[in-house]
């Protein structure tokens, strides 16, 4: 696949050169569609919020792309639709429930910092939208971390409608219910099912977000001394051990607003992949390496040995969908090379799921990405494709232009 | 030995090695050292003042000793004699600042010993007192301290005010702490001034937030900088062109 490099492509000496249908603006503007999947689950499941989000974002996003240019004196670059898609994963990374100056400091952070203070498109060291999540994450770790509500679906099943579900997320409204979870059949783990079986009751919904229960769950088992005391540790987290898989799959599940539904982001992708922007090698990778590694370890954080984790559970959860299709094969910061991609996903899979298991965050996608991204550079230099695809050896005797 | 050394006195008045130090050398902004204290102690606006002041009084001391002694001080031990001479006033203002300062000597904590090896202070010894007058020597560690302290200071202001919505000017039980945010009620040293900023960035007094800072504040500086340079050839080319015209007339 060519690389769209940006101002480098553009001054590309040597020739011959192919002229390929695939330009800048048709990928960017392919990518935005098939965020639009995502983007109505997003609303689906988190209410108008959720639209008020993405708007937001995707408003600030441009507008600062617009002032950057107009500071830099660049040609003005809004058409090309990379502040839009920015906009748009930046407000999947964020929680249903975020205040509006998370969504418009991050969404500024990341056109102006990220992605222009270091040269515009191309030239960015990270994934802008991934490089403001990581920034509010730590500017307003309150507002982003256990705020997980329930899904609007969830709460309209209880009688809610659509609007009132919405407020509920954005605390307008309280939202107290009595809830009895006895089946736990998910979760391959005799101890959990002991712990939930016990009729465990809770008054509210505040809901953890399927990894961030499983975090808790740890930190409950490494502290429980004995069964009674792991009970009343656990009675929180057990709500959160309810999510199906089916409903982690099309995203009924608590978490950012673009991240829950892997359906949708499937549908975005194979899109994406019909229209030749993507090939899946890179997402295949990465999630294929976290799930047989949470396969091998998972079970180890809850004394259950090795070759017992659950990993369906994980990779549906969280944000490894959304990271693994669209932010990790980001053509800016991922390398180039089909042997550099390989050791770029096994890496990422092995980074995030570390954070997963031992880390302090329930999640690791954004963080294995964003440190992953820095490397990218190394890989494109000393895993560089053979030229003509042939060896340096046959290149020498042709007497090759080295 | 420096009894070869050519005495390199440039003729410069005392006044022009004081305020070089504050804008046009400006040990923070311009010459870029000393970034580790910088970063690490501007947390608060006092805790940056406090550093500064400790470093004005390091390095003028410093600067007057290693410029009197500049001619006995045999090259080639010349920065092991220089670190002797500052540990021994870094030693000195730790001490007091330990029985006086007790709060901002535990904020700085590792940083006041670690102006010995602060670069600032090593630099304008080896750069400037050990081939200068002492007086000009003091007048240069006074201006060179006090642009640093006011970089510190304007460093603090920034990073206390966005990231924690106050402005902290109490030193040994005086002065006030100015907060801008959810008012706090109780504590008499406490102004609520006004509730603007109830969700302060907390990533600004974290280390992440005083590199992106400090990162904006430098490119703002050489933006500037690079205008006035454009500008000042672009008047010489023009001046050189009116000269070439009028000789061609």
């Amino acid at each position: 696949m060519a690389k769209a490099k940006g101002g480098k492509a553009a001054t590309a000496p040597f020739s011959p050169h192919i002229h390929a249908p695939l330009t800048l603006h048709r990928i960017m503007w392919d990518v935005v569609i098939a965020l639009i999947p995502a983007t109505a689950a997003a609303i689906y499941f988190f209410g108008y919020n959720a639209a008020v989000i993405i708007g937001m974002s995707v408003g600030t996003a441009v507008i600062t792309e617009l002032i950057m240019n107009l500071i830099l004196k660049r040609p003005i670059s809004i058409a090309d639709g990379s502040a839009v898609i920015t906009g748009i994963l930046f407000a999947f990374n964020l929680p249903p429930s975020s205040p509006w100056y998370v969504t418009v400091f991050g969404s500024m952070f990341a056109i102006a910092i990220v992605k222009w203070a270091f040269g515009g498109l191309g030239h960015n060291i990270m994934n802008p939208a991934l490089g403001g999540r990581i920034f509010v994450l730590a500017a307003w770790s309150g507002a982003m971390v256990n705020v997980w509500s329930p899904t609007v679906p969830t709460m309209m099943s209880k009688g809610l409608s659509f609007m009132q579900a919405s407020d509920v997320i954005i605390e307008k409204v309280p939202y107290v219910t009595n809830q009895v979870y006895s089946q736990i059949s998910q979760i391959s783990n005799t101890i959990q099912t002991n712990i939930l079986t016990n009729q465990v009751k809770v008054d509210m919904i505040t809901g953890a977000s399927p990894l961030g229960s499983l975090k808790s769950m740890y930190e409950t088992m490494s502290k429980a001394t004995n069964a009674v005391e792991a009970v009343s540790h656990a009675s929180h987290v057990a709500p959160a051990m309810a999510y199906s898989y089916w409903d982690l799959f099309i995203g009924n599940v608590p978490g950012c607003i673009g991240e829950t539904s892997a359906l949708a982001i499937l549908l975005g992708a194979i899109y994406l992949m019909w229209r030749k922007v993507l090939i899946p090698i890179l997402p295949i990778v990465y999630i294929g390496s976290a799930a047989l590694l949470v396969w091998i370890f998972g079970g180890l954080p809850m004394g259950l040995g090795w070759f017992a984790g659950d990993a369906l559970y994980h990779i549906l959860s969280g944000g490894l969908f959304l990271g693994a299709f669209f932010m990790a094969t980001d053509y800016v910061t991922s390398p180039m090379s089909i042997k550099g991609t390989l050791i770029y996903g096994i890496l990422l899979g092995t980074l995030t799921v570390i954070i997963r298991l031992w880390g302090g965050y329930p999640e690791g996608v954004s963080y294995s990405i964003v440190f992953m991204n820095f490397f990218v550079p190394i890989f494109d230099r000393y895993l560089k494709p053979k030229i003509y695809g042939k060896g340096k050896a046959a290149i020498l005797m042709k007497g090759g232009a080295k | 030995m420096s009894a070869d050394k050519i005495p390199n006195i440039p003729k410069t008045s005392g006044w022009y090695e004081f305020v070089k130090g504050i804008f046009r050398e400006n040990p923070i902004f311009v010459v870029v050292l000393g970034l580790c204290p910088t970063l690490a102690v501007t947390t608060q606006t006092i805790n940056g003042l406090a550093m500064g002041v400790s470093v004005i009084f390091v390095l003028v001391c410093s600067n007057i000793i290693i410029s009197l002694l500049r001619n006995f001080i045999p090259d080639a031990v010349r920065i092991p004699s220089y670190i002797v001479v500052i540990a021994s006033f870094v030693t000195l203002i730790s001490l007091v600042m330990q029985a006086f300062t007790p709060d901002i000597n535990k904020s700085l904590g590792i940083f006041i010993p670690l102006i010995v090896v602060n670069c600032i202070i090593l630099g304008r010894a080896e750069a400037f007192a050990n081939k200068n007058t002492v007086g000009k020597s003091a007048l240069d560690g006074l201006g060179m301290g006090v642009g640093f302290t006011l970089a510190l200071f304007i460093i603090g202001l920034i990073r206390e005010l966005v990231g924690s919505a106050t402005i902290t000017l109490k030193f040994a039980g005086m002065g006030n702490i100015y907060n801008f945010g959810a008012p706090v009620l109780g504590d008499p040293s406490v102004i609520n001034v006004a509730q603007v900023l109830t969700s302060p960035a907390m990533v600004m007094i974290m280390p992440p937030g005083g590199f992106l800072l400090m990162g904006l504040m430098l490119a703002v500086i050489k933006y500037r900088k690079n205008k006035k340079e454009e500008r000042e050839k672009a008047l010489k080319k023009m001046a050189a062109a009116a000269k070439t015209a009028n000789k061609a007339a």
